[in-house]
């Protein structure tokens, strides 16, 4: 983004560090609980949130030479990532094109996929190059069975996709000014260090809004975050996107500096949700970075959760000594402290214990994507708070 | 069947062998996906195919002896077959004609009746009721019409079909038509039961069927267990509702050289046959020590979810240790390709099928049998395959 820009976001995070109050954001928001336990929403979630939108659904890190792909999905359809020898990334549905067998799991590098049930094999382009048997088949049937191709752009480091087919994808729209929050955070840069896959009993939102406030630090992370430097964190909205913003000590330092001498960074980072589930998080203080996607599956209280961790390919030999303990300390939050309360939540919704769930002045991001898929979905939330007090009559 | 039916097989087969080509069917087919996730067609297909028409539901060898039961379901219709002490089979809803509890459990067994676990009442094994305990709290005439319901019953050449209708006619050489002569040169009541498997699945039941009735995905699927021999020269035939595909044995190539009249009856070719609309028995021939396996995958409540029950046989006792220890090598053979190698394929296929990632399938001129059974399938719901798959390619947008 302009460095103007970056200015003018320091200064904020130096104004409030000045006054001595966290960020709050304009409003503080009820939402009704439906929103993670109601299962005709949470179809129609997954077809306007995820089927009929582009989807950030993974960094160039993830296959960041030629031959390499990742399988992975939107919502449940299952998407294979390929990078072609001219290196340009391609993605497909991942299922042969004779019987529908899925063709590739998690990461690899290879040739091209072949179908273990009859041994269908594709190229790398997605194109059909083997089939046993061939005369078996007509040709005319033949000529159309390529892998169903993708619309997919690749840029700033990420890989943008939309699930359906004939879909026109416009990454600069899609990601508006987010683009250049991304841009900034150099992600071609970064390498994959770790990949963790699980489903978890939580609704898809539930892991987009524990990472996208700082609220709860102080509580649920004291002994790993802890609470330094969670105090200042201005939110930002970008697009339809939203971004947390972090800043290091090195801030206070602009102070006594002409902005013209300030670095690019202005010593700032952020975490940033890309709508509808992507959660991006890293900076210049973090020696990792977390790509986060809760695919939603059948069920609105179950997901697919994708956490994957990156370090910079400068690291030193010493920063590279110092990942193991990074990785241990990121999956601790994620999976020991963060999913722990979030299933919790869940449960308890389930439960018909909870009547509504507030997004204070410091979890505005929450309000901003809560919004946003309301709006997407044509959602009212002022009469699904009415009607589920009814429900439980209070 | 005819010795003459079996040479003219066998002479398809040596000609195959001589043009060292497999068998091709007439047409490569295309399908659309409905069939196996559309919860309505789903629905029509339990009425049309399985509760509206007779089912080989079982094998003789099933129940062999009097006070034998067999529970299973139709379609999710518990049934309950039983021999009676004349040794003749009868099938009946397996449900208390008190309050309709289950009877008997899912499984075999032996007795001499049926007491329900809730009150008490009991039936014998011709379906009577012949105890209600404090018999005097219900009114006579109420009870003289309690027997089990029974169900249409026949039994022949080892098998066993009921149709589902209690008030329905069965008639078994109709159902099986041609197919009939077939499962009778297999000598099915000679088999024994040696193992049973039933597990819920995560696929529609017609993967299952599918996957048994084509030899198309041997070499790939089953490199190391039925290896790549013999997968080559297997002539699907029709024979009525019903399809077989042929497998032969290396000695096939021996009766080149003699007059027909010479030729043993089974002309060393036995078969994988596929019952209208579930069933598919297959094996006890030559090969991995004559193991026959009998599977059908009854539709549940979903479309995408099976009962799949699996039951393997072998031809009498075995003479020796050492035969019995290659029969049970045989028997983990078939449950570890069906359960370890086909099932994951299938379920794969189906979750990307539900999870709109799969346009069409293609059954080729070597799933001949497929485009047999689904085209019997789409004709008796009154399916039209090229309007389903214009509207489908329409909606994934390709």
């Amino acid at each position: 983004m302009e460095k103007s820009q970056r200015i003018a976001i320091a200064k904020e995070i130096l104004e409030l560090i000045d006054g001595g109050e966290p960020y709050y954001g304009a409003e503080s928001w009820e939402g009704d609980i439906g929103r993670f336990i109601d299962q005709d929403r949470f179809d129609l979630e997954k077809q306007k949130l995820f089927l009929e939108r582009p989807q950030l659904i993974a960094l160039s890190a993830d296959i960041p030479n030629p031959g390499d792909y990742y399988a992975t999905d939107i919502a449940g359809k299952p998407i294979l990532i390929v990078r072609n020898k001219d290196g340009q990334a391609q993605a497909f549905l991942n299922a042969c094109r004779h019987r529908g067998v899925k063709l590739a799991e998690d990461c690899g590098n290879g040739k091209g996929f072949t179908c273990p049930y009859h041994g269908w094999t594709f190229d790398n382009d997605g194109k059909l190059i083997s089939v046993p048997s061939r005369s078996a088949f007509d040709m005319a049937q033949l000529a159309d069975r390529d892998l169903i191709k993708l619309p997919t752009q690749e840029a700033v480091g990420v890989i943008v996709i939309h699930p359906q087919p004939g879909a026109a994808l416009d990454l600069d729209a899609f990601l508006g000014p987010m683009k250049g929050v991304l841009e900034d955070m150099d992600l071609n840069g970064y390498e994959l260090i770790t990949a963790h896959r699980r489903v978890a009993q939580i609704n898809w939102k539930h892991a987009v809004d524990g990472g996208m406030e700082a609220y709860h630090v102080p509580f649920l992370h004291p002994e790993t975050f802890r609470t330094d430097g969670g105090g200042f964190l201005p939110h930002k909205q970008f697009g339809d996107h939203h971004a947390f913003i972090t800043s290091g000590p090195g801030i206070r330092e602009l102070k006594n500096l002409p902005e013209d001498q300030w670095p690019h960074s202005c010593h700032w980072g952020s975490v940033n949700a890309i709508f509808p589930n992507t959660v991006i998080g890293g900076s210049e203080m973090q020696p990792v970075l977390f790509f986060q996607r809760t695919e939603p599956m059948d069920k609105p209280g179950v997901c697919n959760y994708n956490y994957r961790l990156y370090a910079r390919k400068s690291d030193t030999p010493e920063q590279r000594a110092a990942r193991p303990d990074a990785i241990k300390l990121f999956m601790t939050v994620a999976f020991e402290e963060d999913l722990p309360t979030q299933v919790s939540q869940q449960i308890q919704m389930e439960a018909g214990a909870v009547k509504s769930v507030l997004f204070g002045k410091r979890e505005a991001c929450l309000t901003g994507m809560h919004k946003g898929y309301d709006e997407a979905i044509g959602h009212d939330v002022e009469a699904a708070l009415r009607s589920n007090s009814r429900a439980m009559g209070v | 069947m005819e010795k003459s039916q079996r040479i003219a097989i066998a002479k398809e087969i040596l000609e195959l062998i001589d043009g060292g080509q497999p068998y091709y069917g007439d047409e490569s087919w295309e399908g659309d996906v409905g069939r196996f996730i559309d919860q309505e067609r789903f629905e029509l297909e339990k009425q049309k195919l399985f509760l509206e028409r007779p089912q080989l539901i079982a094998l003789s060898a099933d129940l062999p002896s009097p006070g034998d039961y067999f529970a299973t379901d139709i379609a999710g219709k518990p049934i309950l077959i039983v021999r009676g002490k004349d040794g003749t089979v009868q099938a009946f809803l397996n449900a208390c004609r008190h309050r309709g509890v289950k009877l008997a459990e899912e499984g075999c067994g032996h007795g001499k009746g049926f007491a329900c676990p809730y009150h008490g009442w009991t039936f014998n094994n011709e379906g009577e009721l012949i105890s209600v305990p404090s018999r005097s709290a219900f009114d006579v005439e109420q009870l003289a019409n309690r027997d089990l319901i029974r169900l249409p019953t026949h039994e022949e050449i080892g098998v066993i079909a009921v149709h589902p209708q209690p008030d329905a006619t069965l008639d078994f050489d109709e159902f099986l038509g041609p197919m009939k002569g077939v499962l009778e040169d297999i000598h099915l009541e000679e088999f024994e039961l040696m193992a049973t498997r039933r597990e819920v699945a995560r696929i529609n039941w017609k993967h299952a069927v599918d996957g048994g009735m084509e030899a198309y995905h041997v070499p790939f699927l089953h490199p190391t267990t039925f290896g790549t021999d013999g997968g080559g020269f297997l002539p699907h035939k029709q024979f009525g509702d019903h399809h077989a595909f042929i497998n032969s044995a290396p000695e096939i190539l021996e009766l080149k050289d003699k007059p027909e009249s010479e030729w043993p009856h089974s002309c060393h070719w036995w078969s994988v046959n596929a019952i209208f609309p579930n069933t598919v028995i297959g094996g006890g021939g030559p090969r991995r020590g004559g193991v026959l396996f009998f599977q059908r995958t009854e539709p549940m409540n979903e479309a995408g979810t099976c009962n799949y029950n699996f039951r393997l046989y072998c031809r009498g006792t075995a003479a020796s240790e050492e035969e019995k220890a290659s029969r049970e090598a045989s028997v983990n053979l078939f449950l570890k390709v069906a359960f370890e190698e086909d099932l994951p394929v299938q379920v794969s296929s189906q979750i990307m099928m539900e999870a709109g990632a799969v346009r069409s399938v293609l059954f080729g001129k070597r799933e001949a049998c497929l485009t047999g059974m689904h085209k019997g399938y789409d004709e008796a719901i009154g399916h039209d395959a090229k309007a389903a798959l214009l509207s489908n390619s329409k909606a994934m947008g390709v």
